[in-house]
């Protein structure tokens, strides 16, 4: 089943332009990856799908994007588009606040006040990012004391906390230590379950690990996308084979 | 613990064809000693499962080399994995050339009561069956007594062609069945080699060294 619908698809960047024509079908419950060499516009495609590039002067797009088969220019409320796409970045950014204030910011600015509510959300939240054994007993501590690790699995339980449908992560594990990436990589096996994951990552291995799609962007165009399994077995396109194969980028 | 639930899926497959594998080789030699040329057309007909199975595996470590990164132990693992595919899918083959042997030597009368080839034939598979068993527990010093037998099965086919020539000496009109019968002892020592090649992968896969060529280079 398609979550996200991207069709004929373009971004410019004032007069650059970084996607060309990008059509492609994200389904619901499959982890994807987009991969590619740096500028290939890679992330670019990832914030487009909660318009996080509407941040940035001078962006314009051709094209849309559905999700749910809805426009995310004309038919969502892009603060409500916000919520349902929750997004982790290369970088833990945990707030400067304790473990506990991190996972209810968003509950709390969408209103929520009643403790225990809050409580159970806290909790489910870090159970989901498999994070609660540890630091059930220090949530009150701030949460750059935790690890680059756990300060990660935090902002993915922050971003589970407003419960999204579909999670991005863009190079969500490349600060990491190998234990702490697997341990990520498991995650998002675990929560493909109950989510659309779309995540970016400059890692080959990572893709073939964890995803079911694997799309190649080069030079802002959709090169191939297939399941994973035959984007690393046997690619359709030439450009494809050089690049999973390490010839170039 | 990522690649666990695939490898013990990639045992489980292999474990299949060599099961269908060892019964081709127990029907084709049965084939042969009770005239039953029902089994015959069986042991033919099985061979297309072990193919499909024999690209089915293929298919499946390739898939796991590429997008799990198998390290030590697990890459081994599945490394032995292809070459063992390959020495049952030879097995299976040689039940095949036994079952049409035995089809064209049942056409005539027999030439002579069968007490080697049994014998020669129950060594064979239990070597197949041993090498099996020594692989998927990792049991090294099993593999290693499985490459020795091997000598044992060479010899019965020795002694099963000289005892051949004298028939075919006696009287010419017994050489095509004579020359069946050879053959067919031919089969079962290549199939008692393919045992040793997975001996080999079960010490390769158990200890992490070559074991191949060792033999002939003593």
């Amino acid at each position: 089943m398609v979550k996200i619908k991207i069709m004929n698809y373009n971004l410019f960047y004032g007069l650059k332009q970084a996607l060309f024509d990008i059509n492609m079908d994200i389904y619901k419950n499959k982890i994807t990856a987009i991969i590619g060499p740096s500028g290939c516009g890679k992330s670019t495609l990832l914030r487009s799908f909660n318009r996080m590039n509407d941040l940035i002067d001078g962006v314009r797009v051709k094209g849309d994007i559905f999700i749910d088969d809805k426009s995310i220019y004309k038919d969502w409320d892009v603060v409500e588009l916000r919520r349902k796409v929750g997004m982790v970045f290369q970088k833990p950014n945990p707030f400067p606040k304790s473990i506990f204030d991190n996972v209810i910011y968003g509950p709390r600015i969408s209103g929520i006040k009643d403790k225990r509510r809050l409580n159970d959300i806290v909790e489910k939240s870090l159970k989901q990012a498999a994070l609660w054994d540890e630091v059930k007993d220090i949530l009150r501590q701030s949460a750059m004391s935790l690890s680059g690790g756990q300060q990660q699995r935090l902002c993915i339980a922050r971003a589970l906390a407003v419960k999204p449908e579909i999670i991005l992560m863009d190079e969500a594990t490349s600060s990491l230590d190998p234990i702490s990436t697997a341990k990520i990589e498991e995650l998002i096996f675990e929560l493909k379950k109950n989510y659309t994951i779309v995540i970016v990552t400059h890692s080959m291995q990572q893709a073939a690990r964890v995803s079911d799609y694997t799309a190649l962007l080069y030079l802002g165009k959709l090169i191939e996308y297939d399941r994973t399994e035959k984007i690393f077995t046997s690619p359709s396109n030439e450009i494809t084979k050089n690049y999973v194969t390490g010839r170039f980028g | 613990m990522f690649l666990d639930d695939e490898l013990r899926e990639l045992k489980l497959k292999l474990s299949k064809m060599a099961d269908i594998a060892i019964d081709m080789v127990e029907k084709s030699m049965k084939a042969l000693i009770e005239r039953d040329s029902d089994l015959i057309k069986m042991v033919v007909e099985t061979d297309d499962a072990v193919d499909s199975l024999d690209n089915e595996i293929d298919s499946y470590c390739l898939k796991l080399c590429a997008l799990k990164q198998p390290e030590a132990d697990d890459l081994r693992l599945i490394l032995s994995s292809l070459k063992i595919n390959i020495a049952v899918e030879r097995i299976a083959d040689n039940a095949v050339n036994i079952a049409e042997w035995a089809e064209k030597i049942n056409k005539q009368p027999q030439l002579k009561p069968y007490i080697d080839l049994p014998a020669m034939k129950e060594t064979a598979i239990l070597m197949v069956k041993d090498a099996l068993n020594a692989f998927f527990t990792k049991d090294t010093e099993k593999a290693k007594r499985i490459i020795l037998l091997d000598d044992k099965v060479d010899n019965y086919e020795v002694q099963i062609m000289r005892e051949l020539m004298t028939y075919v000496m006696e009287n010419p009109r017994n050489i095509s069945r004579a020359i069946g019968l050879i053959f067919i002892a031919r089969a079962l020592e290549r199939i008692a080699d393919q045992a040793t090649n997975i001996a080999e992968q079960a010490i390769f896969v158990t200890e992490g060294k070559i074991y191949k060529h060792r033999r002939e280079k003593k």
